[in-house]
């Protein structure tokens, strides 16, 4: 089952996102701050981050360039998943090493593709136990 | 009773005293000095002419002029340490209210006291001397004109000050003249004095206009640099709020979505239909708002110049089912069809998907709003089938349709083309505004037919450049003659190597060259479109290569793209380059420039062709 580290600090977006991709039949780890993600992400091996952007304590790109500085977490598939979404927005997640992006309000069966095909990159599959 | 008079307000209480400073800085030291001189030599002439008389008189003459001179400099410069008196906010100096016309007056008196006990001061000896025997009268006539010259150059503070200060010397020099003239002469004498004296004024005058312009226009220079900047200020305050906008709307919505879909989910498990479809209507309701979101923003950023394309490969046919997607639930209560007619073998394309796709949205959901039955056709079929082809994608629906009056309004912001529309219809009126804009960014256009009644016709028209299927296998396949000529300048054959692959498969003519003199000649004997240079060449460097070509009237038309490990963009454009891009450029960077300018260069066959439809200026990227 691929486990999914989801850092949002909106808590319907949060609850939301949870809740539907636990339904997909995916482990959902939670994280309310990029800080949070950092040591969720040392202790609790996801396979995957969806990573909001603007967020408190530490931002979603800080996070992320402090996730590829860390050798275990070099090669953690991050998808930035954020509103902010001008162009500029959208390099700066690349430039900060995430490995995808995609944009709220989520359409979620490109988020599923999108999930797929990082992880694909990475030698990976998208698994989930028997949807609900 | 008459209204109080206004007190002043501090920004004209600034220019009354710019006025004054600007004035004292021109009639200070150095003019001091020159009049100082004029006035020594005086003295100096009218001693030596009247040796052995007079003595004491001229003595008392030159203390009193000279002393007059001293008190006037010194009251300037304490003036000028002194500084204007400072303006309280509502109006006052030291307590007391004050107008602007105060201010003016007081201002004036401060100059023209000194000023004119100065001139008087000047002209006295003309005043005497031209009752004294000759040489008396010449060297009054001479004293007094210079005075004169020195009033014309200035007293040019108030367009009054001449006229105080004139009629002194003036009555030594018409007294000067007739005193020197004979019988013979003297209407000859008289009206070259006259004349004097009207010159003196008229120089004057004109004197006083360009010291008053000279005070508005640095003031409006200033007013507009202070405009300039609030309003550059104001733009950037504008882009930031609007970028947190968006993601304040964004936010909420996607909980919104998010939600309404799962539970949408649950209910068709259950297969609670009423329910289903309530959840449907919410979903397609928060998505409209998305896409008006979008449209106020992309409007916004339209109107900042900040909108910007991003060129990249992709599928078309992948492209249209996706906004055909996403209008499908809008007639599934309609009797409407849609339908995709496109070529069988489409090639991978290159352009901006993301907007290509939001043209075709804002299309496609219009045809879909208008339409209440028949038939909505998505057509696309290529124009030409040169290697950087025109594609044509038309939008044909069987809906309301507008009448020649309607039309002519449909690509004005705001405006729908007709207010009941609103009413019934909804909208932004901002669709077909964006759509033409971002057509006209990606070199593109869009034309539309359409009767009352019967329905219309928006064709999107496109350049793109397409992957052709043949030479993707062999790179060696002759390419189509009327394929844009690239050539490469580079004395690393790698590079050559592997931008030739690329560029191939993309179905462009090469020519390479190794060096900047190669490249030179190469380009006289077949002109290339455009032109990838690279910068550090053995010979003549890239740069040098790029400033003999822009010399040439015959090549300064081909658009150059340096490629370098060390561009520096600024220098290359200045120096005639369209761009600059990084060594080793992303390939699709690459792609997406040589596409940009390819298309513009003016030997290219494939040029676009102008058509009469709507086409907007490319806007330049910015950032």
């Amino acid at each position: 089952m691929t486990r999914i580290l989801l850092v949002e600090d909106n808590d319907d977006n949060f609850n939301m996102l949870e809740r539907r991709l636990t339904r997909q039949g995916f482990v959902v780890i939670g994280a309310h701050d990029g800080a949070i993600a950092l040591d969720k992400a040392a202790t609790e091996a996801p396979d995957i981050v969806l990573m909001d952007i603007s967020m408190p304590v530490m931002s979603g790109l800080d996070a992320t360039r402090e996730l590829r500085d860390r050798p275990e977490t070099r090669g953690l598939p991050i998808i930035a998943l954020t509103a902010h979404v001008a162009k500029k927005d959208r390099d700066a997640c690349f430039e900060a090493g995430c490995d995808a992006f995609e944009s709220k309000p989520v359409n979620f069966r490109n988020l599923m593709e999108t999930m797929s095909n990082v992880l694909a990159i990475k030698g990976k599959q998208l698994t989930a136990a028997h949807s609900a | 009773m008459q209204n109080a008079p206004k007190p002043i307000d501090r920004d004209s209480y600034r220019t009354e005293i710019e006025a004054l400073e600007q004035y004292l800085q021109r009639t200070s030291t150095f003019h001091a000095i020159i009049r100082l001189m004029g006035i020594v030599v005086m003295i100096a002439a009218v001693t030596y002419a009247f040796r052995g008389h007079y003595g004491v008189e001229i003595a008392i003459w030159a203390a009193i002029v000279l002393g007059l001179e001293l008190l006037a400099y010194k009251r300037t410069q304490s003036c000028f340490k002194k500084g204007p008196a400072p303006l309280s906010e509502d109006g006052q100096i030291d307590g007391k209210p004050v107008t602007r016309k105060q201010v003016r007056l007081a201002i004036y008196i401060e100059i023209l006291v000194p000023t004119f006990f100065m001139t008087v001061a000047n002209a006295a000896p003309s005043l005497f001397l031209m009752f004294l025997p000759a040489p008396g009268p010449i060297l009054g006539f001479l004293n007094a004109a210079v005075l004169m010259l020195n009033i014309a150059a200035q007293h040019t503070f108030r367009p009054s000050m001449p006229f105080i200060t004139i009629p002194i010397p003036a009555i030594g020099l018409i007294g000067c003249a007739w005193a020197m003239s004979t019988p013979e002469n003297f209407w000859l004498i008289m009206a070259i004095a006259a004349s004097f004296l009207v010159q003196t004024l008229s120089i004057t005058l004109s004197g006083v206009r360009a010291q008053r312009n000279l005070v508005y226009s640095t003031r409006k220079a200033e007013n507009e640099a202070v405009a300039r900047q609030i309003a550059d200020e104001a733009n950037t305050a504008k882009s930031v709020f609007l970028a947190n906008m968006s993601h304040e709307l964004r936010t909420p919505l996607n909980a919104i979505i998010g939600y309404s879909e799962m539970m949408m989910e649950d209910a068709e498990d259950e297969h609670r239909l009423s329910d289903t479809a309530d959840h449907r209507r919410i979903i397609m309701a928060a998505q409209r708002l998305l896409l008006n979101i979008n449209d106020i923003l992309d409007f916004s950023k339209i109107e900042a110049g900040r909108l910007d394309t991003e060129i990249g490969q992709f599928d078309l046919r992948d492209m249209i089912q996706d906004a055909v997607d996403a209008v499908f639930p809008m007639i599934a209560e309609k009797p409407v069809q849609i339908r995709v007619t496109l070529p069988e073998d489409l090639p991978p394309f290159w352009s901006d998907r993301h907007r290509l796709e939001q043209c075709l949205l804002n299309l496609l959901s219009n045809a879909v709003k208008f339409t209440h039955e028949g038939e909505i056709e998505v057509r696309g079929y290529f124009e030409s089938d040169s290697a950087v082809g025109e594609f044509v994608l038309e939008i044909r629906d069987t809906g309301i349709g507008m009448s020649e009056d309607q039309l002519s309004k449909i690509f004005s912001p705001f405006v729908q083309a007709d207010e009941s529309l609103t009413r019934e219809y909804g909208g932004t009126g901002l669709g077909l505004v964006i759509t033409k804009h971002l057509m006209g960014l990606l070199e593109g256009s869009i034309d539309v037919e359409s009767m009352p009644g019967k329905g219309s016709i928006f064709s999107l028209k496109f350049p793109v450049m397409t992957q052709s299927a043949l030479s993707e296998t062999d790179t060696q396949t002759p390419i189509r003659k009327d394929a844009p000529l690239v050539m490469i300048i580079d004395d690393d054959a790698d590079v050559h190597e592997l931008l030739s692959r690329d560029l191939k498969s993309m179905g462009f003519n090469l020519e390479h060259a190794l060096s900047a003199e190669d490249g030179y000649d190469k380009l006289c004997q077949n002109s290339p479109s455009v032109i990838v240079l690279d910068l550090h060449l053995p010979g003549k460097s890239g740069y040098e290569f790029l400033e003999q070509l822009k010399c040439d009237p015959e090549t300064s038309g081909i658009p150059v793209i340096i490629h370098s490990a060390d561009c520096d963009r600024q220098t290359s454009i200045q120096k005639g380059a369209v761009t600059c891009l990084q060594k080793p450029a992303r390939r699709e960077d690459l792609i997406a420039e040589l596409i940009r300018y390819a298309r513009r260069a003016p030997g290219a066959e494939t040029q676009v062709k102008n058509s009469h439809s709507a086409r907007n200026t490319p806007q330049s990227k910015s950032a």
